[in-house]
């Protein structure tokens, strides 16, 4: 059994797919009989000059042992975990630093032309290429993730898709007139779209769970729920706990997930595992891995309109929702990605264990 | 592939997203031309390998294959259009020669960049003295014209004489470019258009247009115009899909709705599908934002008889090759005048002057003689202004460093202070810091 040190990212107040995949991965560990904890160190992105300081600080750490006790292996998650130092560091990739990447030069990103924001950009694009390079073993969370760490810094990586977090435990009940969405409450995950679609679909209400973690993010969407006097059809639920969230996915006509270009995405499986419709974007990314349109759930263009469309036809067509939500659950229970995945994600994430104790075999 | 030319970072919309945009065009008919003077790598903002039949790269790579293996020269396309605004973005990163197809826009481009400090950077190449932007202030945008894009480019092209005289007479004057006591290259080169064959004859008068609704596009001096031929017509109006509806609103106010087929999708494919059966060409758009693109252009080099306006882009051409028309209260009863000309005589000397004129100025092989020489011309130079900005990028990672320092020390009355007793080493093994 080995000693592992899973790396985590954590934002205070804020709760994500990278806490859950932290979380359930570590628990996974020990269920395997290994000794596995988790390092967080909290992560501060503002002033934009604190990315370098993050990443010199994982730098800075020697994580070989801690009070006498070697670790085995390290696995890192997300940027900036991955500058770890150890001899045997997996990394399952759940993102770089998106606005030095994908979302550079656009309206997610705050990295500008200014010689100091350049010289940033290329510091950490050149760190990425080195510190992600020297990885024993790497593996992304999904084939989106894959190709861009392919194509930016040109490392090649497994695909590893997270199991469902609670497994066999979602379930489905009767619907009722609401789309649930769920995620950190952020500009890119564009509650905006669902929240404008509500404004012409009478007779559904919208729940929202999760947190912001973007300065100003909720005042905005909560301003556009006042815009179109929605007050009494929207609810910003916050953190929910794992049975209320089940209810929640049991009892929902629709979930709303359509972030831009997202990387992977729990949510979409956790509404596929509760048979029901998921409604995304034609630009959602890591989502469309997933879903088949008609099939699995419904791929729109990125606008209200378009949503609106597919909730008043669920709304009216009872059994095409239950068609859909069939079909997501079909897919789930075919995909491995209910409880059995994980026997896949943890033998490739302690592969380079396998590898040295291979090599000191022949030594032997 | 040349052996003795310059290695050349050909930044363009590859076209591959379905909008159409002037720098595809023109990549498509001149890169693999210039190809034959020098080695030319495309950057685009896909990660397909080829484009235009030459080895592409995404465009965020370009600095890591700079640090690898210099390029001579960064050329970059722009215009206003937002498959372009990768390139607006990385113009401001690395300095080259730039070929502007628009010198006004329609927005500041990525929003990363509204707030750029690129008059700063610009006086800072100047001078070193001169001190880094106050992160906490946000600057003063001149906008939507191309002042940043062009006072960090080492070199300027623009694809219309009348888009240069605008850069002289409102942004040269009030911005410090790159070149210092040398005057920025500035120069028009032609869009390039590729030769078709000629069409066949009709009955009916085939009346072809390429303007926009608004006022400026002259429609409304048409319609009426036309309504007044004494020969049977039929007229092809290629809008874009946002204008369709107004075109036909404009069409239906004018009763002529029979005779007007709306073809929806302005883009150079469609243009030259309508040309194959069109007898005239009417070009009248006299807007100050945006280029005409080059269907004008276009017409001529199938020798059909093209109108385009005295005003705006339209005076670049000789009267020779085209019909000049003023725009004004008199406009509708002289674009009449030349169509009935045309129907009677038919194709005129101007048709036939204009395919001259097409055939040699906008020949694609030989404006991309003419390009590869002038960049063999400005290489000096732009190695120049290249390796000053890059000293002024070092700077700036200093001064990325120095703040990175003072936000750590905040507040630390240790004396060693943690920058030291915690981040320098790795910052040192990262290799970040010398």
């Amino acid at each position: 059994m080995a000693r592992v040190l899973v790396l985590g990212v954590k934002v205070p107040f804020s709760h994500g797919g990278q806490d859950v995949l932290v979380a359930t991965l570590v628990k996974q560990l020990r269920e395997r009989g290994h000794e596995a904890d988790t390092v967080e160190i909290p992560f501060n992105p503002l002033p934009k000059q604190n990315l370098i300081t993050q990443a010199a600080l994982w730098r800075s750490f020697d994580f070989e042992s801690f009070c006498g006790r070697k670790i085995d292996l390290v696995i890192a998650t997300k940027f900036p975990s991955y500058y770890a130092r150890h001899p045997r560091k997996s990394v399952w990739l759940v993102h770089q630093l998106r606005s030095i990447y994908d979302l550079y030069a656009g309206q997610y990103s705050d990295i500008g032309d200014d010689p100091r924001d350049e010289s940033m950009r290329r510091m950490l694009y050149d760190g990425d290429t080195r510190v992600l390079g020297e990885c024993a073993y790497r593996s992304a969370i999904s084939q989106n993730v894959a190709e861009r760490l392919q194509s930016f810094n040109g490392l090649s990586s497994e695909v590893l898709y997270p199991p469902l977090p609670l497994g066999d435990g979602y379930r489905c009940e009767p619907a009722e007139p609401y789309i649930l969405s769920v995620g950190r409450i952020c500009r890119i995950k564009r509650l905006d779209l669902v929240i404008n679609a509500l404004a012409t679909t009478p007779g559904l209400r919208l729940k929202v769970v999760g947190v912001s973690d973007e300065p100003d993010a909720m005042q905005f969407f909560q301003n556009e729920v006042k815009k179109h006097g929605l007050g009494a059809r929207v609810d910003f639920l916050g953190r929910v706990s794992n049975a209320d969230l089940v209810e929640l996915y049991a009892r929902s006509m629709a979930v709303f997930y359509a972030p831009y270009d997202e990387d992977y995405g729990y949510v979409t499986l956790e509404a596929m595992a509760s048979s029901k419709p998921l409604v995304t974007a034609t630009d959602s990314g890591g989502t469309l891995e997933f879903v088949r349109n008609n099939e699995t759930g419904f791929i729109v263009p990125p606008t209200p309109e378009a949503f609106a469309g597919v909730f008043n036809r669920l709304r009216d067509d009872a059994a095409l929702a239950e068609r859909i939500g069939k079909g997501g659950r079909a897919f789930i229970e075919s995909s491995g990605m209910m409880q059995g995945g994980w026997d896949r994600v943890i033998d490739g994430l302690l592969s380079p264990l396998q590898e040295q104790r291979k090599r000191c075999a022949g030594e032997d | 592939m040349s052996n003795a030319g310059l290695r050349v970072a050909w930044f363009t919309d590859s076209g591959n997203s379905g909008v159409e945009t002037l720098s595809a065009h023109v990549s498509s008919l001149l890169a693999p031309e210039v190809a034959l003077y020098h080695d030319v790598e495309v950057f685009t903002d896909t990660t397909v390998p080829n484009n235009f039949g030459l080895p592409s790269s995404h465009y965020l790579t370009a600095y890591r294959q700079h640090q690898q293996k210099p390029f001579d020269i960064f050329f970059y396309q722009l215009e206003d259009s937002k498959a372009c605004r990768f390139v607006r973005a990385h113009c401001g990163l690395i300095p080259g020669v730039t070929w502007f197809h628009d010198l006004f826009y329609q927005d500041l481009g990525p929003e990363a960049f509204h707030t750029s400090p690129w008059e700063t950077s610009v006086a800072q190449y100047h001078d070193p003295s001169v001190r880094f932007y106050d992160r906490s202030k946000a600057p003063h945008q001149l906008w939507p014209r191309a002042y940043r894009e062009t006072s960090i480019s080492a070199a300027v092209l623009f694809s219309s004489p009348w888009a240069w005289s605008e850069y002289k007479r409102m942004v040269s004057a009030r911005v410090e470019g790159l070149s210092g006591e040398h005057p920025t290259e500035v120069l028009s080169i032609p869009m390039p258009v590729t030769r078709r064959a000629e069409r066949t004859s009709a009955d009916t008068l085939r009346i072809a247009a390429a303007s926009v609704v608004g006022i400026e596009g002259r429609m409304h001096k048409v319609l009426p115009s036309l309504r007044g031929l004494s020969v049977p017509w039929k007229l092809t109006w290629m809008v874009s899909a946002e204008e369709e509806f107004a075109a036909r609103s404009l069409v239906q106010e004018f009763g002529v709705l029979d005779s007007v087929v709306i073809r929806v999708g302005k883009t150079i494919r469609n243009w030259e599908d309508i040309l194959d059966t069109t007898d005239v060409a009417l070009q009248l758009h006299v807007s100050v934002f945006g280029h005409l693109a080059p269907f004008a252009q276009m017409s001529l080099s199938q020798g059909i008889p093209t109108v385009v306006s005295r005003a705006g882009q339209g005076e670049d051409f000789p009267d020779t090759s085209v019909f000049h028309v003023i725009p004004g209260s008199h406009e509708g009863r002289q674009v009449q005048e030349i169509i009935e000309a045309v129907a009677r005589h038919g194709s005129s000397a101007c048709g036939s002057n204009g395919r001259k004129l097409v055939r040699t100025a906008h020949d694609p092989a030989t404006i991309a003689q003419t390009l590869s020489s002038l960049l063999t011309d400005w290489a000096p130079h732009v190695a120049y202004v290249m390796d000053r900005w890059e000293r002024l990028r070092c700077r700036g990672q200093q001064t990325l460093l120095n703040e990175v320092r003072a936000l750590v020390e905040q507040g630390d009355r240790s004396g060693v202070g943690p920058f030291q007793r915690v981040i320098q080493e790795p910052l040192r093994d990262l290799g970040w810091l010398k």
